[in-house]
This record gives structure tokens, C-alpha cells and sequence, in this order.
């Protein structure tokens, strides 16, 4: 994939006049949405419930499409990728406010789920997603199924499963959401690092400031539209 | 973890659905297993008997009883005269109650007839003559009748002496009670009537060659058909609704399994929609999700079919140690019966998944987001 | 003309809907007459008897059989066991007469039968030998009182009641028949009180030489917790009697009635 270049910064996502209708075009998620994402950066989108964030985080992960507009992921327009579950699989890693961990599962075999989209061996599988999980400080609990683990040992566990097929980007959805100060500021502080030492582009979805404040950049959204743009 | 374990944990979610399911298609495969397995079973004793008997072509007239209808005797020598014929031997088989067993073969062989050559006696001897009262038993017949060699068995008015055990190397010839032709029709009143004439065609002739026998057999006498051995029973009309019973039943079975496991699976479904729509975020093809449900349908099939198996072998091994059949029954219960029912059983638990996979395969991955 | 037509087509629906119509009662009783009514025939089945706390009593049993519209003849003799071969019943009644008959014991004794011991059960059975001979079909009053289905099967209850002069034991009779096939499913006994004295239930339904549907095993019940179960396994017809082997002195012999030649 190609990209843009902009001082010297890779682009991996460029969006021009996005928009995104919902119920038959009764209401407007999106209402003409334009930025650009550079390789690295740790974007903060932040804004009131209902103002279109998450609507834009489906669409940088490929889950949803734009209704008009074009999203480009380094160069390609992301509605038009010819095989978007591999963009999803490869170049993806998603974290989900709920979690969502799959119950039949244990810890590492969540974890191992996605790379089954991988060219991976099952011992190659397994042994990956057993350092994953050292890495979030899970090594103890591997085998446990998801019931057997606290809040922010799931989304630990989550968090390694989005990091399962090394992606260059890396989208939260309201991450600590369902987690209490002490496991939220934890939680925070592991995506932040990885971050940092796999030098990942770090999308997170938040309507909480204080945690927007600890991004590279908050884009500030309200009823659709982009209302700041922020370096900080 | 392999995907095998993804698709294994996938049926273990609802551990009692499962089963249920598993037991359902089990009954339904079980009903195939034994009512085909009876009926084929049957038709190969059947087939078995005469070949024992050394009979190429069995000119009777098969109506809607299990035992074809007299006709006069001396038909015999009209077919007899036919070119290409080696030898006849007339029959008179009856179906009826004999002391205290409800229901035996009764198999009165012309004396001197081929039809006696390959019995095999196991112990005693065979009746020195045409009129003797004797009787020689099938050892299933003996078994049933609680009869050993001189014992006596009561045959309408007669009491007939058991003289012989014999070996007919096949269920019918065993479970039947064998004796002369003249002796039977005057003990039942029906001198001058047979049922079978079993015709053996001269030495060397090929299937075509019998068949056109049947066909100069039949020109001759209209009073009854001639088949080639071990087709005569299929002509059976009671034969034929059996064997289009079992079908029928197993038909149904079938059908009721095909819904059954669709059921569970939309149930599956329906339930997994936000599971499978995560495995879509997550980065899993669509086609990976349609291959999981229908190795889940695939395998409940694959594993009723087992369970199927295994409960109708068990159900007519059962049956045949019932006294009612005892000795009536040998059930064609061959691998390769068994291996078709699997074969049914997992092509059903596949058919079934299809639906369910399509509709799993429509889920749009940003359902995840929600909840 | 137009008068004509219409009348016609009246007709032609009137008639049609009378063809499509279910029998009526005398209909109905007539036709279950007949099939009794007919002629010569020899029966084989199997008479198993049992008694609560006794040992099931199995015999095999042959039955000669004249019965026509005048008179019923008929001859039930024991085949088996060993033990009780030759025990012999003969049963006659000529129209409305009562019942007559001799009871035969080998070697040779034998003694006369009449009217009075018709509420007897025939070799120690649920059945009596009033039942063997009666043909409540052929009753005067004859009424379809409902329908019911048994065993899956729907039938039409006609009741039997005897008329002047038919002598029976029985107030009435009930039967559940099965009016496609002209069998009877169940058959109920009634005493004076409107209690059930005997019900019959056929077990299996065949076909017999004439291609007429029979019931094949009947289970009879008389009293409580007996049952005595009929197992047919041959019915000719057509066959040659002499009229010794009905007679008091015939009742010795013992053989197997030939087929007239066809």
C-alpha cells in the first residue's frame, strides 16, 4: 500500500467529507468528516455520546462503510478493499469497551483466535499467545476461562488478542469504560506503552478528557462533525 | 487449539441442547439401521435359501400373504417338459402356529427332490421314506420348539417324530420344520397342491439364460410366476410394503433429523450472533465462520449417526432374542449398511447447516461494537 | 325443460350423496351377517388362556365350520397338547332354536350339550359356547348409536339388540366397526344391568382366501385380570365336511378337511 506523505510522516488515514446516514436517513452520524492520521500518532477522538465517534472507529477498522466520502487506509480507500477481513486480520488490532472475550474460551485460546487468519502453525499460535499474554502481566492465568477473571484481567486479555497478529494500528473503543479508577488508570497506562515501544498508530475512542489529555492529538467531535483538532 | 477445538467448544456451549439433538438424529438413524437392515436382511436370507436350496428360478404365486397361494400340482410337469430345465422339485411352504410358537416355516419337499441334497445334518438322520411321520428340524426351528431328536412334534392332527437336525445355511432352511411333500399334503388336506416348484436350470446356463427360462416358464403356466431365485420374495407384496415402510419411516427419520439439527444450529445462530459477529471484527473471512457452523452440523450429524448405529444394533440385537421372533430375524446389519447411515446421518447434519451458516455468514461485523 | 333439469341434477346430487354416505345400521348389520354366513370353512389358531397367578394355557385348536343363514354348525377340536388332543366341542343351532351340541373326551366319552349350558366357557376360555354360535348381526333391532375411533381407526357403534323370540344371554351388543374394511375393532357384551359381560378386541387384521379382511388375533376378556387371546393362522373355505364329522359320533375322528377342487 502506498501513502501519503506529509512532512516526512507516513499517512495511514485520510478522510474527506465523510458522512454516515442511519435509519433510512432519518438521522446523520456523520456529517462531512475530514482528517488525516499519521503513522504513530495517538489520536484521542472524544466528544458527547451520539456525536459520531464510534461510527468513525467502525469505519477505520473496516466494520462499517462510509454513505459518502472516501477513507483512505495508506493510500487505499477502505471501502473498496477487495478482502476486508485481512485488512482486519493483518493490519488491525481491535479493543472493545465490553471487552468481548469469548466465554467457551480460556485466556490464551481468545488470544489465539485471530491468528487463525494468520500463516501460523499451531505451536507458532500458541506460543505467541502465550507471550502476548506475559506481556500484559498474564502469564498466571492463561488457562482460565473468562468468568474466572476480573474486569481488568479481560481486557488485559483483550488487549493481547488485538495485538495478535502485530498490527500497525491499534483502535480502542471506550477501553476502560466498564473498569473502575484503579484497573481504567492500568489499563490506560498498558495501551500507552505499547504504543510507544511497538510505535503503533493508537486510535482511542473517549468522552472521558482526562484520558484524552494523555494523547499526541484529540480530534473533538459534536453531532457529526469534527468542532477541534488538537496537537497537544 | 485448533480450529477442530474452536468448532468442538462451539458445541459444548449448550451442552443439553446438544445432546438432545444428538439423541434425535441417534433415533432417527436407528430406525434406519434396523428397519432396513430387517428388510434387506430378509430378502438376502431369502436369496441365501434358495441358493441353499440349489434353485435357479422359483415359479410360485406370491399374493398378499407372506405364503404363496396352492396351485395344482401337476403344473410341475408341464414345466418340466421346457428345454433347458435340469431339474424340478415341488414345494409346499406354509406359514402357520405350531404348538406353542406363534408363527413357523413349514417346508414340505417333494420326496427325492434336489431340495433335500444340501441340508447338512448336524445330528440324526433324514426319514427313510416319503410316508414316514417324521420331521426334520432347522436348528432354529428346534431351538424355538425346545425339540430334540426323538421328540415329537405336533403337526395339525399329526404327531411327527423329530428325526433330524439339520444345517440349511440360511435363516430360512433353519428356522423352517422340513418334511415330505405327500406326507404334508395328506396331514393338511391338500393332496394335490403345491405352492413353490423350485427349477434348476441345466449346468452352464448364464444369467440371461435363466431369465429367459422365466419367461418360457411363465408362457406355460398361467396360474403362477416364475422369478429368478431370490427376486420372488421382492415380488411379495408384503414383502414390498415392508421394504416400502422401512424407506418410508426412514424417510421421515431423516427429514425429522434434517429439521432437528437446523434448529439447533439457527438456535446456535442466533444465540452466537454478537460471538460471531466479534470473530468477524477480529479479523475471521466470512468463509471461516460458514465453515465452523457446518463442522458443528457436519459433526452432530457425524456423531448421531454413530449414536444412531449403535442404539439400532443394540435395538435389534434386542429384538432378536424376543420370543415373539426369535429365529425370524436376520438382519443384514453389514459395515457398509452401517457405514451408509453415518454417510446419511452426516450429509443430513451438513444439509441442515447450510441455512444456518448463510444466515451467520450475513452478520455485519460492527454488531460487535453494540452491548 | 328448464323444470327438467333441475330436477335432474337434484336427483343426480341426491344420488350421489347417498353413494358417498355411511351405511346404515340394518345395512351395515346385514353385510357383517353375510360374512359370517358363509358356507363351509376351516379355521387353525392358537387358544392361549390366562389366569391371574396360573401357568398360561396354550392350545392349538382346528374349527369346522358350516354357517349359513338357516343354520350354524360348528366343530372345535383340540390339536395340542398331547395331553388334551381330541378334546372335541360340537355346537349346533338351527335358526331361533336352542342351542344343542355334545362334548367329546377321549377315548370315547362323550356327553349331550343343550341350551342351558350355553353360558359354559369352551375349553376353560373367556369364550362360552352361546358366543361361538351367536350371530348378533342377524338380531331384529340394530341402531348406530355413535362413533369412536379406535385405535386410530374410525368406526361407527352399532348396537345389537335380540328381538322376539332370540334367545341370547346377552341384553345387547356393541360393536366398534370399522366400516371401510367391515371388520369390527371391538365387540362389548352387555347383561340385563348394563354391565359389560365380555369385550372383544381385535389385536391384527388379515386377509383371508377370499380377500376379505378378518380379525386375526382377538383378545376376550370375561372376567377380571383373564384374558383368553385367538391367534388365527389359517382360514380355508370351501372345504368338504361329511355330515358325520358334525354329529355326536364324528366328534372322535380327527382330520383335516380337503379343498373342493377348484
Amino acid at each position: 500500500m502506498s501513502a501519503a506523505q506529509d512532512d516526512g510522516k507516513t499517512c495511514v488515514f485520510e478522510a474527506v467529507g465523510l458522512t454516515k446516514e442511519y435509519d433510512e436517513g432519518r438521522g446523520q452520524a456523520l456529517r462531512g468528516v475530514d482528517f488525516r492520521i499519521h503513522e504513530g500518532e495517538f489520536v484521542a477522538i472524544t466528544g458527547p455520546s451520539g456525536c459520531g465517534k464510534t461510527t468513525l472507529l467502525q469505519m477505520l477498522g473496516a466494520l462499517d462503510v462510509p454513505g459518502a466520502g472516501t477513507l483512505n487506509y495508506r493510500g487505499e480507500s477502505i471501502a473498496d478493499l477487495p478482502a476486508p477481513a485481512v485488512y482486519r486480520a493483518r493490519e488491525i488490532g481491535i479493543i472493545f469497551q465490553a471487552f468481548h472475550l469469548l466465554p467457551t474460551f480460556t485466556a490464551i485460546e481468545n488470544v489465539q483466535l485471530p491468528m487463525f487468519e494468520a500463516d501460523l502453525s499451531m505451536s507458532q499460535r500458541k506460543e505467541r499467545a502465550a507471550k502476548l499474554l506475559e506481556s500484559v502481566g498474564l502469564e498466571g492465568r492463561r488457562d482460565h476461562f473468562p468468568t474466572k477473571l476480573s474486569g481488568g484481567e479481560r481486557q488485559r486479555v483483550a488487549i493481547a488478542r488485538s495485538l495478535a497478529n502485530s498490527p500497525s494500528v491499534l483502535l480502542a473503543d471506550e477501553p476502560t469504560g466498564n473498569l473502575d479508577s484503579e484497573n481504567a488508570h492500568f489499563i490506560l497506562d498498558l495501551i500507552i506503552r505499547i504504543h510507544r515501544e511497538q510505535k503503533m498508530t493508537l486510535v482511542l475512542v473517549t468522552h472521558d478528557m482526562t484520558i484524552a489529555q494523555r494523547a499526541s492529538r484529540t480530534i473533538q467531535m459534536k453531532d457529526g462533525r469534527i468542532v477541534s483538532d488538537q496537537q497537544l | 487449539m485448533t480450529f477442530f477445538i474452536v468448532v468442538i467448544r462451539g458445541l459444548l456451549r449448550r451442552p443439553v441442547r446438544t445432546g438432545l439433538t444428538l439423541v434425535g438424529i441417534s433415533i432417527g438413524i436407528a430406525a434406519v439401521v434396523a428397519l432396513v437392515g430387517i428388510s434387506r436382511g430378509f430378502e438376502q436370507s431369502w436369496a441365501a435359501g434358495m441358493k441353499a436350496r440349489g434353485t435357479d428360478v422359483v415359479v410360485s404365486n406370491m399374493g398378499s400373504a407372506l405364503a404363496p397361494k396352492p396351485f395344482a400340482a401337476n403344473v410341475r410337469d408341464r414345466i418340466a417338459k421346457l428345454p433347458g430345465i435340469a431339474a424340478t422339485c415341488s414345494i409346499f411352504v406354509d406359514m402357520t402356529s405350531v404348538e406353542d410358537s406363534s408363527m413357523m416355516i413349514i417346508s414340505a419337499r417333494e420326496w427325492g427332490g434336489f431340495s433335500w441334497q444340501n441340508l447338512k445334518l448336524i445330528s440324526g438322520r433324514m426319514p427313510t421314506d416319503a410316508e414316514e411321520p417324521a420331521v426334520v428340524l432347522g436348528q432354529t426351528a428346534a431351538e424355538v420348539l425346545k425339540k430334540k431328536l426323538g421328540d415329537t412334534v405336533q403337526l395339525e392332527t399329526k404327531e411327527l417324530k423329530v428325526v433330524g437336525i439339520i444345517d440349511g445355511g440360511a435363516l430360512v432352511e433353519n428356522g423352517s420344520l422340513i418334511i415330505s411333500l405327500p406326507l404334508f399334503q395328506e396331514i393338511s388336506g391338500n393332496e394335490g397342491k403345491i405352492n413353490i416348484i423350485d427349477v434348476r436350470a441345466t449346468p452352464g446356463s448364464s444369467e440371461d439364460d435363466v431369465k429367459r427360462l422365466c419367461v418360457a416358464i411363465n408362457s406355460v403356466v398361467p396360474e403362477a410366476r416364475a422369478m429368478v431365485a431370490g427376486e420372488h420374495v421382492g415380488n411379495s407384496q408384503a414383502y414390498r410394503f415392508i421394504s416400502a415402510m422401512s424407506w418410508g419411516t426412514s424417510l421421515l427419520a431423516v427429514i425429522v433429523g434434517v429439521l432437528g439439527v437446523m434448529n439447533t444450529m439457527l438456535m446456535t445462530v442466533f444465540e452466537r450472533k454478537q460471538e460471531i459477529c466479534i470473530l468477524l471484527a477480529i479479523g475471521w473471512k466470512r468463509s471461516r465462520i460458514i465453515r465452523m457452523i457446518l463442522w458443528e452440523s457436519a459433526l452432530l450429524g457425524f456423531f448421531g449417526g454413530i449414536g444412531g448405529v449403535l442404539i439400532g444394533v443394540a435395538g435389534v440385537k434386542i429384538m432378536e432374542t424376543l420370543p415373539a421372533i426369535h429365529g425370524l430375524l436376520e438382519p443384514d446389519l453389514s459395515v457398509g449398511l452401517m457405514i451408509n447411515s453415518v454417510l446419511i446421518a452426516l450429509v443430513v447434519g451438513v444439509i441442515s447447516g447450510i441455512y444456518p451458516a448463510w444466515r451467520s455468514s450475513r452478520l455485519t461485523p460492527s454488531l460487535a461494537m453494540q452491548g | 325443460m328448464k323444470t327438467l333439469f333441475r330436477n335432474l341434477t337434484l336427483a343426480l346430487a341426491f344420488t350421489a350423496r347417498l353413494s358417498a354416505a355411511e351405511p346404515t345400521a340394518s345395512e351395515l348389520a346385514e353385510k357383517l351377517a353375510a360374512l359370517q354366513q358363509d358356507g363351509n370353512s376351516y379355521v387353525r389358531l392358537r387358544l392361549d388362556v390366562q389366569r391371574p397367578g396360573e401357568a398360561k394355557v396354550a392350545l392349538q385348536i382346528q374349527i369346522k365350520q358350516r354357517r349359513t343363514a338357516n343354520a350354524t354348525e360348528v366343530v372345535y377340536q383340540v390339536l395340542w397338547p398331547k395331553e388334551r388332543k381330541g378334546e372335541a366341542v360340537l355346537l349346533r343351532r338351527a335358526g331361533n332354536q336352542p342351542l344343542t351340541g355334545a362334548i367329546f373326551t377321549p377315548p370315547n366319552t362323550s356327553r349331550a350339550l343343550d341350551a342351558a349350558q350355553g353360558k359354559e366357557a369352551l375349553f376353560g376360555s373367556d369364550l362360552s359356547y352361546g358366543d361361538v354360535l351367536e350371530n348378533f348381526y342377524t338380531w331384529e333391532k340394530q341402531a348406530i348409536v355413535g362413533t369412536e375411533t379406535v385405535d386410530r381407526v374410525p368406526c361407527q357403534i352399532l348396537e345389537s339388540k335380540p328381538g322376539k323370540g332370540q334367545q341370547s344371554s346377552y341384553a345387547s351388543v356393541r360393536s366398534w366397526v370399522d366400516t371401510r374394511r367391515f371388520v369390527p375393532l371391538r365387540v362389548e357384551k352387555y347383561s340385563a344391568s348394563g354391565q359389560v359381560v365380555r369385550r372383544i378386541d381385535t389385536m391384527s387384521v388379515a386377509t383371508d382366501d377370499r380377500k376379505r379382511h378378518i380379525p386375526a388375533t382377538l383378545s376376550i376378556r370375561a372376567q377380571k385380570d383373564s384374558v383368553t387371546e385367538l391367534d388365527g393362522s389359517r382360514l380355508r373355505h370351501d372345504v368338504i365336511y361329511e355330515d358325520r364329522e358334525f354329529t355326536a359320533g364324528g366328534l372322535g375322528e380327527m382330520k383335516v378337511p380337503r379343498t373342493a377342487a377348484e
